[in-house]
């Protein structure tokens, strides 16, 4: 009797079900229905659903479910129940958390039972048990001939009109109660269809009760039939209430079968959800779980991003504009609900925080850099809220679309090959401008107002925000547009267009601020000239340095590390305070440094672990420095760097050099010869000291080893008959016959040390040493009456070898701002020697770049054209050796005149063309007496 | 030996005469051929463009006259607007209205220059505006009105500190004024679909030339500059603008004597002179007269320098010892605006701001007194 009833049930409950079910509707994405004969089954309806991005050019994997009129739409379903197929899925396609995946629902029939219990556990079971469900399955099942319709019939039709991979490794199964009996069946009988199968809630008993049950037909037949774990998963689980809490016992005996055939945690799950009943709506709660585990995308973002600084909530947010996607809101670590925050919408949201959910591991460090910045009061209270891509639209989403409205017929229709046919930027800035900034505004305590709301990107995300910025100036006060991708198919129609619509879109400069900025490698290498013609269209638009700012970074990358590095400049750009809290940074500063101290020597060895070419940049004849360097010399052996290069001292006197410095014996006048012979007026020992330093290295070393060299990395000028003049290129070809110095000793690196596959550490002038900074001049045809200069050693040096340089500045002062006084200002506005002071004045080296150090702003000549320059933006690592004042010059060899010819002093006198030559060798030696006397400068 | 070197180096020198000699004559025949007033030669450019720079060397009396007398003949070519290097956006309204006034006045026009700068104390300057007043009054009404245009904006020198950014941002406190005047050409002539004649120094109406500047840190030891007013509007709009060079002595090579040569090697004042010295205008680019060789300043950086790398055309008027200086204006500093004259005086740092009214007038009269070539020996 209870059985007939079951069957009664059963029937009823799939005639209410399959009533209408054909008109199916879903929430996300789309369904295709269609009506399939079958030699082997009654016909009936297949649901084939896609993710809202569903793209006809993408590839996607197929995930088969049984059951297939209970996924989608509970409206139509008896029990108004529904697994939530489409909002679940979408999701996790459109985060990137599964591979991209289309869903086919193969529904029941009134044959159910037949078709899902599988024959050959069938097979197995008792007659007594055989008997008590053959009203349901009378005699045969059809659970062979259901499987042929999906294998045969179902998935070729799939595979030949849907963008699937059809191999095994991207088809999967999946279905509750019998749905995952029959599920499990598919992936034992045809393992070379199914890699996956998700039994959900698996029906191991017979009826309802334990008394039916099917014993251990179901364990013995997989443990016959159980593919190879190499290349298979399972999943199984089931809930503890209802008809579920029969299963326990019989799950267990499956999860031995799978241990014994070697199933691990990465091949099979097993999971119990207590409370959980027989029900869709406890199959739709956990549908992500096994989708997950069978689809995961390894190289895609998550959702469960973790920030290093302050907090992030994350949340799923529809639209009716776009497919719905991941939006994360980072808040500082002091966040104060009841303070108001800026609000920083930046794209591109699953690359902000954590590069161990990042496809490509890298990450732009927004909660280390934001809260940095606002923990030291440099910028305001501010929020982040980023919005994850759609990495299938991503494209489409961010090239703005009134840019292009005019393509040519030949570019659309390469776009149209590429599927790229429909614009969506316009949708999402109304996604972004309608529907997440008022959840924003309501949700946290925030300023609503353009002077308050900013927007960022990078790539193509700078596109997005430039244009964000342009249609909705009322919204956004200001865009940091990182690596603008101004190129697109090497055609000149998309920056034309881009430029174009700036120049007519611009918002108004009073009341807005644009970013630009790119580096000068890889995809960042085409930027600079459509950058260029950006600038231009911004200065007619009335942008200069208050409210616009371009900016190059040589040496960057495309890439999330690249932009890292250098978010803190548009960030201060933006949103800095009126008055930082200098208080909050030194104690920062000063924490720092008594954390990660190190001594100047293990810095710069440190760092010569790392890099090729560590470059050493001093304000010139202080003494110190030098002894600094001779001290240097043991423990950079010992580091595996042989070479150490100067700046002082002629290319042409290198063998000479090489035999000084490995001789029996050391022959001082020599090193003074050398050193006379590239200036004659560079009369301090300790710049010839350091050949005695590496001799005596030399001469420590055991026979045979590898010998360390003094590299000379410049030639000897011609100056030769030159006479005080106004400079023009013929007299600069005269005097550097052999090219710009600064390349020659770019070569000397080059050839000498790179290429042997050696290392080096330089010492050389601070601004020869530079690598990312520019070094400005004023000039009033500029812009912004500034010039850069690029073209200096260390620019080269980078150029050339972008990951294999760091340079270091050697503390000394550095001229100040024109026309303030004094004339030499101490860097870092004084707060380096504030925080050595404070911190004993140990001699210390230290990084520059995301350290709070970094973030010490000057105000010397060093900032002309970067206002607010900060320590990190003027070089890599900072070296303190002593304050300025125990710092003394270097010490005049008295003898380096000494037997020699005044023409031969005369002729080689450097700089004739700009200063005068003294008359007598003893006005010569009082003039280098003096310079050598630096606190004579220094308090100038 | 030496006698052989000695014939060789006559032989050289004789060669090269000859040669300078040739091209200077195919540069006359060139000009009998395609003779045209300056006023023909300028008017005429703007069949083709719609800026037409005048690169003058300030202050020569001869160049203001040329170019009021040119007003008419803009006109009937549909040329409306004079742009003016010396004058002041602030200004445009008053400007506007002088120019239209039933009287003119000239006191407005000796206040409008002196906001602007309170040193260009040279009537011919002012006198642009009264060109432009007796033009309109001979129009009918409802026409189109001759306009001129101020294209700069009053500097701040008060605010001068030295010339660093920081000061520089104060002081032109609209921006850049190569860049601000170029914003203004495309606002109120281009964005109107019309035209403009402008008159401004030399360096500013360079366009395709990039002013050189020797420099040891780069490639060459050369660098080049592209910010002038006429490099922005070229890089531009490089099809509408066409550039002209008002006869005027250039700067000399770096450690050459004199400090100022004639241009082209001094070949164009003897071709001029050949032709009688009569006034006209005439292309370099395209002509034997662009191929003229240059050695002066402009050449740094350029191997093979010829006039055509300079400047698009070319307008003579009379050799240098026959060009006048403007006439100082005695009314334009009084006692009164003296206090003001010495605040907004301009580029301080380099010129010293004058002790007394009297050393000030008497600089102004100093400034136009010498001509070419003294007043760049006395510089």
């Amino acid at each position: 009797m209870r059985k007939t009833i079951l069957v009664l049930a059963s029937i009823i409950f799939l005639t209410i079900s399959f009533a209408g079910y054909a008109q199916m509707k879903v929430s996300a994405g789309s369904l295709d229905s269609l009506y399939m004969e079958s030699k082997y089954v009654d016909g009936r309806m297949i649901y084939v659903w896609k993710p809202s991005n569903f793209d006809p050019y993408t590839k996607y994997a197929v995930l088969y479910m049984n059951d297939g009129q209970s996924l989608f739409d509970g409206a139509k379903m008896w029990n108004h129940s529904e697994w939530r197929v489409d909002e679940t899925m979408d999701s996790l396609v459109i985060t990137g958390k599964i591979i991209p995946t289309i869903v086919v629902g193969v529904p029941c029939n009134s044959k159910r039972a037949q078709e899902y219990i599988g024959q050959k556990p069938y097979e197995r079971l008792s007659k007594k048990v055989k008997k008590s469900v053959e009203s349901m399955i009378p005699g045969k099942t059809l659970s062979d001939e259901y499987l042929k319709f999906l294998v045969n019939e179902v998935k070729p039709y799939i595979d030949g009109n849907y963008p699937v991979l059809s191999d095994a490794s991207h088809t999967f199964i999946a279905g509750s109660s019998m749905g995952g009996l029959i599920s499990m069946y598919a992936e034992c009988e045809y393992p070379q269809v199914f890699s996956g199968a998700a039994c959900l809630s698996t029906h191991w008993v017979g009826g309802w009760s334990y008394e039916t049950h099917f014993g251990t037909a179901f364990p013995d037949y997989m443990d016959k039939a159980l593919p190879s774990p190499a290349d298979h998963k399972f999943y199984f689980d089931h809930g503890t209430a209802g008809p579920d809490s029969n299963y326990v016992l019989f799950q267990e005996r499956v999860d031995k079968v799978m241990a014994k055939h070697k199933y691990n945690s990465d091949k099979c799950m097993s999971l119990v959800f207590e409370g959980a009943d027989h029900s869709e709506y406890s199959w739709s709660k956990r549908l992500a779980i096994p989708v997950k585990f069978l689809l995961a995308n390894p190289d895609s973002a998550k959702a469960d991003l973790h920030v290093s600084k302050g907090s992030l909530e994350s949340m799923y947010m529809p639209s009716k504009y776009l497919g719905a996607r991941m939006v994360y809101v980072w808040k500082p670590a002091n966040f104060d609900p009841s303070q108001k925050y800026a609000v920083l919408y930046m794209h591109d949201g699953q690359m902000l925080f954590d590069a161990t959910n990042s496809w490509n591991k890298q990450e732009w460090r927004v909660d280390e850099v934001v809260d940095s910045l606002i923990a030291c009061k440099s910028i305001i209270p501010t929020i982040v809220v980023g919005v994850a891509n759609n990495p299938y639209l991503r494209g489409q989403e961010y090239v703005p679309e009134k840019a292009l409205q005019n393509l040519s017929a030949p570019i659309k229709d390469s776009l149209m090959k590429l599927g790229k046919t429909q614009m969506l930027s316009d949708e999402y800035l109304q996604y972004l401008v309608k529907e997440v900034k008022p959840y924003i505004d309501s949700h946290y305590p925030v300023y609503t107002d353009a002077a308050h709301t900013f927007v960022a990107g990078s790539s193509m995300g700078g596109l997005i925000s430039m244009y964000a910025i342009c249609e909705y100036p009322e919204i956004f006060g200001g865009a940091m547009c990182m690596s603008t991708h101004w190129t697109m198919m090497d055609s000149q129609e998309f920056p034309d267009g881009y430029i174009n619509y700036l120049a007519s879109h611009l918002p108004d400069p009073s009341t807005h601020k644009i970013y630009f900025d790119h580096g000068d490698r890889t995809t960042d290498a085409k930027y600079g000239p459509h950058q260029k013609c950006a600038d231009t269209v911004m200065i007619a638009g009335g942008y200069f340095s208050k409210n616009w700012k371009t900016l190059v970074f040589p040496g960057d990358d495309h890439s999330e590390r690249s932009w890292s590095k250098r978010l803190n400049i548009p960030l201060l750009f933006m949103l800095r305070t009126s008055e930082p809290d200098e208080a909050v940074l030194e104690a920062k500063c000063l924490e720092y440094m008594k954390a990660h101290y190190q001594t100047p020597t293990e810095y710069v060895a440190s760092k010569c672990d790392k890099y090729d070419i560590v470059i050493l940049g001093e304000d010139h004849r202080i003494h110190e420095n030098l002894e600094f360097a001779q001290n240097l010399l043991p423990v950079l052996y010992k580091h595996g760097v042989y070479n150490f290069g100067m700046e002082f001292g002629a290319q042409e006197d290198q063998a000479r050099l090489d035999s000084l410095v490995n001789a029996p014996e050391y022959d001082e006048q020599l090193a003074r010869d050398i050193m006379f012979n590239y200036n004659t007026g560079w009369a301090f020992k300790e710049y010839m000291d350091m050949y005695r330093a590496a001799w005596k290295l030399n001469r420590s070393l055991p026979e045979g080893s590898h010998k360390f060299r003094i590299i000379n990395l410049s030639y000897k000028f011609d100056w030769k008959g030159v006479t005080k003049c106004e400079a023009t290129p013929e007299l600069f070809d005269k005097i550097f016959f052999r090219g710009n110095c600064e390349e020659f000793r770019a070569q000397v690196v080059k050839n000498e040390i790179i290429d042997k596959g050696e290392k080096i550490a330089i010492l050389t002038g601070g601004t020869h040493a530079a690598t990312r900074y520019y070094s400005p001049r004023y000039n009033f045809l500029e812009p912004d009456f500034v010039q850069y200069s690029h073209d200096g050693f260390g620019h080269r040096m980078l150029k050339m070898y972008p990951h294999q340089v760091f340079t270091i500045s050697l503390h000394g002062m550095v001229p100040n701002y024109p026309g303030r006084k004094p004339y030499y200002a101490s860097p870092a506005n004084g707060r380096i020697e504030a925080l050595v002071a404070a911190n004993g004045n140990r001699p210390i080296g230290f990084d520059t770049a995301t350290t709070p150090m970094g973030e010490l702003r000057d105000s010397s000549y060093l900032s002309m054209g970067y206002p607010d320059v900060m320590l990190s933006q003027v070089c890599d690592g900072y070296v303190v050796l002593k304050p300025f004042k125990q710092l003394r010059g270097c010490e005049v060899d008295s003898l380096f005149f000494v037997h020699r010819k005044w023409k031969d002093i005369v002729d080689n006198y450097p700089d004739k063309n700009t200063n005068d030559v003294p008359a007598s060798v003893d006005a010569y030696m009082k003039q280098i007496i003096n310079y050598s006397n630096i606190s004579n400068f220094y308090n100038k | 030996m030496k006698k052989l070197v000695l014939v060789a180096f006559v032989l050289c020198a004789a060669l090269s005469a000859l040669r300078a000699q040739s091209q200077n004559d195919k540069c006359v025949a060139y000009l009998k051929e395609n003779y045209q007033t300056p006023t023909e030669y300028v008017v005429s450019k703007f069949d083709k463009y719609d800026i037409v720079f005048l690169g003058e060397d300030h202050r020569i009396k001869d160049n203001l006259l040329m170019v009021q007398g040119l007003i008419p003949e803009l006109y009937k070519h549909g040329v409306y607007n004079i742009g003016m290097e010396f004058g002041a956006c602030e200004m445009q309204a008053k400007m506007d209205s002088l120019v239209n006034a039933p009287e003119y006045d000239e006191q407005l026009a000796r206040e409008m220059m002196f906001f602007y700068n309170t040193g260009w104390a040279f009537v011919e300057y002012m006198d642009m505006a009264r060109a432009a007043w007796a033009f309109n009054r001979t129009l009918p009404a409802g026409t189109p009105r001759f306009r001129v245009l101020n294209l700069t904006y009053q500097f701040q020198w008060p605010e001068y500190s030295g010339q660093n950014p920081e000061s520089m941002r104060k002081t032109h406190y609209m921006g850049n004024c190569e860049w601000f005047r170029a914003d203004r050409v495309e606002k109120e002539v281009l964005d109107k679909g019309e035209k403009v004649l402008i008159l401004t120094g030399g360096l500013h109406s360079y366009t395709h030339y990039l002013m050189p500047h020797p420099d040891a840190g780069v490639e060459g030891f050369v660098r080049f500059d592209f910010g002038t007013f006429g490099n922005v509007v070229y890089k531009r709009h490089p099809e509408k603008t066409f550039t002209i060079l008002l006869h005027y002595p250039f700067s000399n090579y770096p450690r050459k004597m004199p400090w100022t040569v004639s241009p082209a090697d001094g070949n164009i004042q003897k071709i001029m002179d050949k032709l009688g010295n009569k006034p006209c205008g005439f292309d370099l680019m395209g002509t034997p007269l662009g191929e003229l060789r240059d050695h002066s300043r402009n050449s740094i950086g350029y191997p093979d320098f010829r006039m055509s790398d300079f400047y698009d055309g070319y307008v003579f008027l009379k050799p240098f010892n026959k060009l006048s200086g403007c006439t100082v204006d005695p009314l334009f500093l009084t006692k009164e605006n003296f206090p003001e004259a010495v605040k907004y005086y301009p580029d301080p740092d380099w010129r010293t701001p004058p002790a007394t009214l009297d050393a000030y007038l008497s600089s102004r009269v100093r400034l136009v007194g010498i001509i070419w070539p003294h007043r760049f020996l006395d510089a």
